[in-house]
């Protein structure tokens, strides 16, 4: 009642954080005591919705998922889609290292859906949350061979004290990854002509320059850029800067209104991705109340840190653990049962707020 | 897998022979396409061409993504998402607790999460179903009126030996 009073943003995953580290605290056991059927308890969200209605009253905002309309026609689009690029990859003979999707992800720093409460014998409804959503975007980039490159990540703001500190955990890993941490120096945390022109003469053409030098290509090889309709992207400002300074690169666009059914990015990746930063923020929260309650601050006393500098230092963390669970070009694909097996093992230590550490795991195979 | 027509965007899909056969009998089957796609390459890149509709869509998509619940693992997220882009392939043995909810993502099923007793307002409420106290061999059906009876070929013989045709027409029955 205190966080709705102090009118913090509240969201599911915030609340099932708080609600886990104070039975992880007082109640540790109820994580360990199998159910009849052999479950276990993790406070799941589902948990989460029923105890909150019950217990306050409260009720959480489902998010809704309208389907998506394609054209009749999508079928021949897609179709002459994937020939356009076959085509180009047979007459320039590009192989598959030289061929890359990117795409930019919003992510927020609130995790999870917003919380809205309606007091007993009240027909007013509020909704705890932020009308201004924080977040910021990351561009992510897939190539063919199942290579992920370093995240550039965009905030919005003009300086550099809009983005997170040098001391952020994970940073020095980050930077170390050659992870891009930019200003949009807009109102937006989306991509402008600068950032994607720094993300191309950064990340984007070094990839390409190196994997021809491996597989002892010239210089002149073209490389395959496979991109969304956006308007920075297919405004005439950058393709000609990029006609201009890139010349080996060629740029394919997704057919408009199609992502969802022909860009890697949003088709294999963005939905991994989106889960393991929850996760993150979700064990980030569960820490930061377990530790004071560990320290002897009294339940009623703790205090939650929701500050955009702290959130966003912690997206470093986040961004890492993504970057390092998703980055194996074949994990999924070859050593399917090998990550059942691990998957199962964990699952029976994997904590609520662990499965970071479950994670970790597969990031020692080696395919 | 991302899909386009009878191919897809894998290498291998890319650099078969069914889609550089595809490619070879363009110039007959799509001479039009073929001719864009085989124009000499110059450095100038052009975007494509898009309705106001299509403009706004990509300049300002829908928050529809797909959210799983926040305690599913990762790694059943990942052998889920996988299973649903490769359906050729055989299912994963997993382990059935996480299913998909209305909006697409996982949930958790497990009876763990069953919220059958708790303290509403300093009161404890249990939830947990309560057995039938009916016997189990008394029948649960609604008793009705019985209504086999009511057509007029039930006659009203009270003994009256009177008018045939009286008795005949008379309703005995409601």
């Amino acid at each position: 009642m205190k966080l709705r009073e102090a009118r913090l943003p509240l969201t599911l995953v915030t609340i099932r954080g708080l609600l886990i580290a104070h039975l992880e605290h007082f109640a540790p056991k109820i994580f360990t005591t199998p159910s009849h059927d052999g479950t276990l308890f993790r406070c799941s969200e589902v948990f989460v919705r029923k105890f909150i209605k019950r217990s306050l009253n409260w009720t959480i905002r489902a998010s809704t998922r309208a389907g998506r309309k394609f054209p009749k026609n999508s079928d021949d689009i897609l179709r002459k889609a994937a020939l356009r690029i076959a085509y180009v990859i047979k007459h320039e003979d590009i192989p598959s290292g030289l061929v890359a999707n990117s795409d930019q992800t919003q992510v927020v720093l609130a995790q999870g859906s917003d919380v809205t409460y309606a007091p007993v014998n009240s027909n007013q409804v509020a909704t705890i949350g932020s009308e201004e959503k924080r977040a910021f975007t990351v561009l992510v980039t897939l190539t063919n061979d199942g290579l992920l490159l370093p995240f550039q990540s965009i905030h919005k703001g003009s300086t550099s004290g809009s983005l997170p500190s040098k001391d952020a955990k994970s940073m020095p890993e980050a930077i170390a990854a050659e992870f891009l941490f930019e200003s949009s120096k807009t109102t937006t945390y989306w991509s402008t002509q600068e950032t994607m022109r720094h993300f191309v003469d950064t990340i984007l053409a070094p990839h390409f320059e190196k994997v021809k030098k491996t597989l002892g290509l010239p210089l002149a090889q073209c490389s395959l850029w496979l991109i969304d309709c956006w308007s920075v992207h297919r405004s005439k400002e950058f393709l000609t800067w990029i006609g201009l300074h890139h010349t080996t690169i060629i740029v394919i666009f997704v057919p408009a209104g199609l992502t969802g059914l022909f860009q890697p990015c949003d088709v294999g990746f963005q939905r991994l991705c989106k889960h393991s930063l929850k996760i993150s923020a979700h064990d980030d929260f569960v820490q930061e109340v377990l530790g004071q309650l560990k320290n002897g601050v009294s339940v009623s006393d703790v205090v939650i840190d929701t500050t955009l500098r702290v959130l966003r230092n912690r997206t470093v963390n986040w961004l890492w653990v993504a970057f390092k669970a998703l980055n194996k070009p074949e994990v999924v694909k070859k050593v399917r049962n090998l990550i059942l097996y691990i998957y199962h093992i964990c699952s029976q230590l994997c904590r609520p707020g662990e499965c970071v550490k479950a994670v970790n795991l597969t990031s020692l195979l080696r395919v | 897998m991302c899909k386009g027509g009878e191919f897809d965007l894998s290498f291998e899909s890319l650099t078969s022979h069914a889609t550089r056969q595809a490619l070879r009998e363009l110039p007959t089957t799509d001479p039009e396409f073929f001719a864009e796609i085989s124009q000499p390459r110059s450095c100038a890149h052009v975007a494509p061409a898009l309705s106001p509709e299509q403009e706004a869509l990509e300049d300002d998509p829908p928050d529809d993504e797909l959210t799983d619940d926040s305690d599913v693992p990762f790694l059943e997220v990942c052998a889920h998402h996988h299973e649903s882009l490769n359906p050729s392939l055989p299912p994963l043995d997993t382990t059935h607790v996480y299913i998909p909810n209305e909006t697409g993502g996982l949930t958790s099923t497990a009876t763990a999460e069953d919220t059958l007793v708790e303290s509403v307002d300093g009161v404890v409420v249990d939830v947990t179903p309560q057995e039938d106290t009916l016997p189990s061999h008394r029948s649960k059906r609604n008793c009705r009126r019985n209504v086999l009876y009511s057509k007029e070929w039930w006659v009203d013989n009270r003994g009256d030996d009177g008018n045939e045709e009286e008795d005949n027409n008379d309703e005995y029955m409601e």
